[in-house]
């Protein structure tokens, strides 16, 4: 499931701000330096994010189950319309929606939602808008859960979903109970005091040494890659 | 006495379906007051009346007065109104959105911006009293079902509001954890706060409620005392069950 894994790793300790900043950075890497040796080092890059979290690289392959296959499409689709050149493009398409997928999770994996929050709202965006936020990626988990009940339920009743079929008995079953789920929600955390205008967030962040080691290697990072 | 709930001539219809008619209701500082009624009768509406819900959240076409601790319903905010009036919605899931079970106890009392250290008292009072501290630093969503529906009143319960609404808080409990949790509400009573608890379980009310109103097609059918209300044929009629204690106690005398 996406979701928070407790944990003591170096990436685990960095402070959410400075995780932000270099999701941030290698984000905007990866949109605007699309050729293929970047994406290589970015990539090992990520592999070795991953490696200093102690997130195996299986759990981001569980959570994003049949959605890999949306990685690798592209290089199907490239290699049909352009069967020369098609390898490249769509390894380097591939790579690049990979380290993105990657790189997102890792930041989820690692950050408590209420750090993420409090992140957000110190780089002054929408407070409503983070709390949003922070609410669909607290929600997600259960989405997939309620998913999942609802397949096993359906399938019971003798529904398979098929490549051709559509998904309705899945997705109308799920939105409702969504809805349903985010209107007792709002009602639950109004009822508790919670203004939408004025949000009040407890947790304090406070940067380490560590952190301020992070953020002095940023121009270096931008230099080797750009 | 000082009225801690009033409503008069209220209305509420949704959808053009008409659910609350003509409601009148007064309930005083320090009552324990439990509402039944078939499926669908309004009880959860009257309910969310009661804390500003509805019209402020849920809008429809709502009709007459609601006066809750001095507190017109319709001139303040659910969140303004959360600081005398607190509710413990039916299903828990909907309801628990933080990481750690701490937190969501913490949540309503860091909206009102209280000190870190009452924040934490508090925490630790009302984990304590639904046995859920050993679990503070766990994941909500892990707790069984009564657990989740402990840690809902928990959250609700350490905002130490004057009135509490609880809407079916015995559902998802077994007998045991309910009986506890009615001995919690009526310890929380004996200190002069006021309580009103939407109920299937009749037996529970008239161990614990002080006045019982029935509801049947958004109508208050009945409003008496407990024993009275509990006794009364006409909620058989209503497809509740009239206690086991009061049905032979009738039998007896009939006899």
């Amino acid at each position: 499931m996406i979701a928070f894994i407790p944990g003591n790793s170096l990436v685990h300790r960095t402070d959410a701000r400075v995780k932000i900043i270099y999701l941030v950075f290698l984000l905007f890497i990866l949109v605007t330096k699309q050729n293929l040796g970047v994406l290589v080092v970015m990539s090992l890059i990520t592999l070795l994010l991953y490696q200093l979290s102690d997130i195996p690289l299986s759990q981001p392959c569980r959570d994003l189950g049949r959605g890999w296959l949306f990685i690798v499409i592209p290089i199907l689709l490239h290699l049909l319309i352009n069967p020369q050149t098609g390898i490249y493009r769509g390894v380097a398409v591939s790579l690049f929606l990979l380290n993105i997928i990657l790189i997102s999770l890792l930041d989820l994996y690692t950050t408590e939602i209420s750090s993420i929050l409090q992140a957000l709202v110190f780089f002054k965006f929408p407070s409503e808008l983070a709390f949003t936020l922070m609410i669909s990626i607290r929600f997600l988990p259960l989405m997939q859960e309620e998913l999942n009940r609802i397949r096993v339920s359906q399938a019971l009743r003798g529904y398979g979903l098929t490549p051709l079929s559509l998904p309705i008995p899945l997705i109308v079953p799920l939105l409702h109970s969504s809805l349903k789920r985010a209107m007792e929600l709002a009602v639950s955390l109004e009822s508790r005091g919670f203004d939408p205008e004025n949000i009040h967030v407890a947790v304090e962040l406070k940067l380490a040494a560590m952190d301020y080691l992070f953020l002095l290697l940023l121009p270096f990072l931008f230099s080797l890659l750009f | 006495m000082v009225e801690q709930i009033g409503i008069r001539g209220l209305s509420f219809s949704y959808r053009k379906k008409a659910v609350l008619s003509m409601i009148n209701l007064s309930v005083n500082k320090g009552e324990f007051v439990g509402v039944i009624g078939p499926v669908g009768s309004g009880k959860s509406t009257l309910l969310l009346t009661m804390n500003g819900v509805i019209p402020n959240l849920i809008s429809g076409n709502l009709k007459g007065q609601v006066v809750v601790c001095g507190m017109d319903t319709r001139k303040y905010k659910v969140s303004e109104l959360s600081r005398s009036v607190g509710i413990v919605l039916q299903d828990p899931n909907s309801q628990i959105f933080s990481l750690k079970v701490r937190d969501e106890v913490a949540f309503a009392l860091e909206n009102r911006k209280l000190p870190r250290e009452e924040i934490e008292r508090r925490v630790g009072k009302y984990l304590t009293m639904f046995n859920l501290l050993p679990k503070r630093d766990e994941d909500p969503h892990n707790l069984s079902e009564g657990q989740k529906q402990k840690l809902a009143i928990a959250s609700t319960l350490a905002m130490e509001p004057e009135l509490i609404l609880l809407d079916e808080p015995s559902s998802s409990l077994d007998f045991g954890a309910a009986t506890e949790l009615y001995g919690t509400l009526k310890n929380l009573n004996k200190i002069g706060r006021t309580i009103v608890v939407v109920e299937h379980d009749t037996e529970m009310l008239l161990d614990n409620a002080g006045r019982v109103l029935v509801l049947n097609e958004g109508r208050i059918l009945l409003d008496g005392p407990t024993k009275n209300v509990l006794s009364n044929p006409k909620i058989e009629k209503c497809g509740l069950k009239i206690p086991c204690i009061l049905k032979r106690a009738s039998r007896r005398v009939r006899g």
